[in-house]
């Protein structure tokens, strides 16, 4: 499930792509995708990294990659273990919101980007995260939750005011914001509720098999109620480090 | 499995920015200036500045 857009991203031959706190490895899989694409993916979870090992692992096995060389590492994007202008593009998808010293994590994101590359970011849209907040205090307040809500000009403010220049903006994953709204009001722990367990299932059918049903409602909906908001960023070529 | 060379080109530690240097056999990135050892685990370099190990001169 990528919420990051990859038509977006110019992704190019011989480039060099970082996914600060990548999970599982969702857009790093895709990213490995690409021909002669080095990726980079850097986590704080040992659990997610291994996981995201293990698959560009097995992409690499079955001959699913693009060949180029990769990496991951466990690490904290407030403090990142790369020199400076290392990549030609950052991908940082549903990671601020966790960050407490979220400026850090700006500084040193932009630092690591090339001048006049990309930077992807998403995080959660304004209000279906305060309807989750709303509907439980657990869901926000757990460790390692997020510890804020943005505002899309809010945070393209912030982006901006540290050197780079927002480009295009989307939307991502309306049709999973009701089935946290629901886990919110069930408790967001309680998987085994029967109706969070079918739209689980449906949002699972809808990953695996991409019916066109589901894409038109998906892009209907995504205007009112995206889980998500996806800011595309250029760094510009006058930034100092 | 060892890092690629072009990765351990880009690679810095995460306190200093410096230059890091991989330990013969592969078991850590060592940063001399700072004196500390980032472990590499399971082919998982661990790049935390508070999990560095302390080494001596």
């Amino acid at each position: 499930m990528l919420t990051v857009d990859f038509k977006k991203l110019n992704l190019d031959s011989g480039y060099r792509v970082l996914d600060a706190g990548c999970g599982g490895g969702r857009h790093l899989s895709e990213a490995f995708r690409y021909s002669n694409v080095t990726v980079v993916g850097l986590d704080l979870d040992r659990e997610d990294v291994t996981k995201a090992k293990n698959t560009l692992r097995i992409m690499e096995y079955e001959g699913e990659g693009g060949k180029g060389p990769w990496g991951v590492f466990i690490g904290d994007v407030t403090s990142l273990p790369f020199c400076d202008e290392s990549f030609d593009l950052v991908i940082c998808s549903e990671v601020l919101e966790h960050v407490h010293d979220h400026k850090k994590a700006i500084a040193e994101i932009i630092r690591v980007l090339k001048p006049g590359r990309l930077l992807a970011v998403s995080v959660p849209r304004f209000l279906p995260e305060r309807i989750c907040w709303m509907l439980s205090t657990s869901y926000h307040t757990e460790p390692g939750g997020h510890v804020r809500i943005y505002k899309k000009w809010e945070l393209v403010n912030l982006l901006e005011s540290a050197g780079l220049k927002c480009i295009s903006s989307g939307w991502a994953h309306a049709l999973h914001s009701p089935y946290w709204w629901l886990k919110c009001l069930v408790g967001h722990k309680n998987d085994n509720f029967w109706l969070v367990k079918l739209y689980h299932k449906f949002l699972v059918w809808d990953i695996m098999k991409h019916p066109r049903i589901t894409k038109i409602l998906e892009k209907l909906l995504n205007p009112l109620i995206s889980k998500s908001i996806v800011l595309y960023l250029r760094k510009g070529e006058q930034y100092e480090t | 499995m060892p890092i690629d060379k072009e990765l351990l080109d880009i690679l810095a530690c995460p306190k200093c920015k410096g230059e890091l240097v991989l330990e013969e056999g592969d078991t850590g990135l060592i940063c001399t200036k700072c004196k500390l050892k980032y472990p590499i685990e399971d082919d998982i370099p661990i790049m935390l500045i508070d999990e560095a190990i302390k080494i001596d001169e």
